[in-house]
């Protein structure tokens, strides 16, 4: 299959998030996912304002995205291919830089999306505190070898 | 190693590229740039240099050769059979010369055997060493920025500006990287350092230099070949 036609099936967050933007300001990059998002229909205007509001980027939407910080960086990259919504979303750390109050707002976001949108989603991350309570499975690289955890809603109770 | 001593030194090689590179530049000699290709041939053989790669290398060298001699024998004046000889058989000659340099010996070790033999500047040396190191990483750069715009619904085309405004915001993270890495490492610019790398030059080799260029250039320019 050629690589464009995967690029619309699997969407990555990458690891650096100024290997994502493609627009120089911010909401030229979002501005650019709601143009070419694969859920239109999910995403409308109101909703995209409600995320930026919910991830607290709206005060930087006029920026240069590669003069934010690194936790407005990640938000902005997260949110950029939440819009998107590929069937499948890859997120290789997508929680680096953040406080807890932000990755709060990022992982509701996240679950939020993935869940409306039935999307497949594989979360990549060195922190589990404030994050296995949004995950389904959680699976664990150690010693060389990857081990699957179980359901995490069995551990922590949660649906 | 004790087969690699047989071998000319890549400051030599260097030192013998510029010196007769530069002559056949002035030459006019058909001869010559063939004696010259056929010479050089003969070194990368004699270095066990992949055949296919050199086959390949001719080949790919052939259209820029034909043009030369093609463009000489429509448009020139004169004795416009000489010149496009001269000119088709020049590219050979200097691309030969450059192959015995750049296809035996690795850019590492020509520009630590540089640094050591000419005192090509270290900090030169690092930087042209970082850039070709970086090289895989550029490629797969190119790749993840590829992609990445695809994945958003765009396509970068070679011509678009946008494509190379990211490669250089990339450059610019690197060069910050690139320059930290040096300094963690001890690197202080025009400070003496330690030397791990061992490059011997022995003397007979300075003189063959010498002897080779002097030759080249009394068979050029005194005795003048067809």
């Amino acid at each position: 299959m050629r690589i464009k036609k995967w690029a619309r099936i699997v969407g990555v967050v990458f690891q650096n998030s100024t290997d994502q933007f493609i627009k120089l300001e911010a909401q030229d990059e979002i501005a650019l996912s709601q143009q070419n998002s694969l859920q239109p229909y999910y995403w409308t205007e109101r909703r995209i304002t409600a995320a930026i509001n919910q991830l607290n980027l709206a005060e930087v939407l006029n920026h240069v995205s590669y003069q934010l910080s690194g936790g407005q960086q990640k938000k902005l990259q997260v949110l950029s291919m939440l819009i998107m919504s590929q069937p499948i979303l890859l997120f290789d750390e997508p929680l680096a830089g953040l406080d807890a109050v932000s990755l709060k707002n990022v992982m509701q976001l996240i679950k939020k999306t993935v869940t409306d949108l039935k999307i497949s989603s594989l979360l990549i991350s060195h922190q589990r505190v404030g994050v296995t309570e949004f995950v389904d499975y959680e699976l664990k690289l150690a010693d060389k070898s990857l081990t699957i955890e179980g359901e995490v809603k069995e551990h922590n109770g949660q649906a | 190693m004790g087969k690699r001593k047989k071998h000319l030194n890549a400051t030599i090689l260097t030192i013998i590229m510029l010196g007769i590179g530069f002559q056949i530049a002035f030459s006019r000699s058909v001869i010559l740039n063939v004696v010259v290709t056929f010479i050089c041939l003969l070194y990368l053989l004699y270095c066990q240099v992949l055949l296919r790669k050199v086959l390949i290398m001719l080949l790919l060298a052939f259209p820029l050769a034909f043009g030369s001699w093609w463009s000489f024998i429509m448009f020139g004046t004169g004795d416009t059979w000489h010149s496009a000889w001269i000119y088709g058989s020049r590219v050979y000659a200097y691309l030969l010369l450059g192959s015995m340099l750049t296809l035996t010996v690795p850019v590492k070790e020509i520009l630590i055997s540089l640094s050591i033999h000419i005192k090509l500047s270290e900090t030169f040396v690092y930087g042209l060493l970082a850039s070709f190191n970086l090289l895989p990483r550029i490629r797969q750069q190119f790749k993840l920025i590829q992609y990445s715009a695809q994945m958003r619904g765009k396509s970068y085309r070679p011509w678009q500006p946008a494509l190379y405004l990211r490669i250089i915001i990339v450059a610019l993270h690197w060069s910050e990287d690139l320059a930290e890495a040096m300094s963690s490492q001890g690197f202080s610019e025009g400070f003496p350092r330690t030397r791990t790398f061992n490059d011997p030059l022995p003397r007979w080799q300075w003189g063959f230099a010498i002897i080779v260029i002097m030759l080249y250039f009394s068979a050029a320019f005194l005795v003048s070949p067809w």
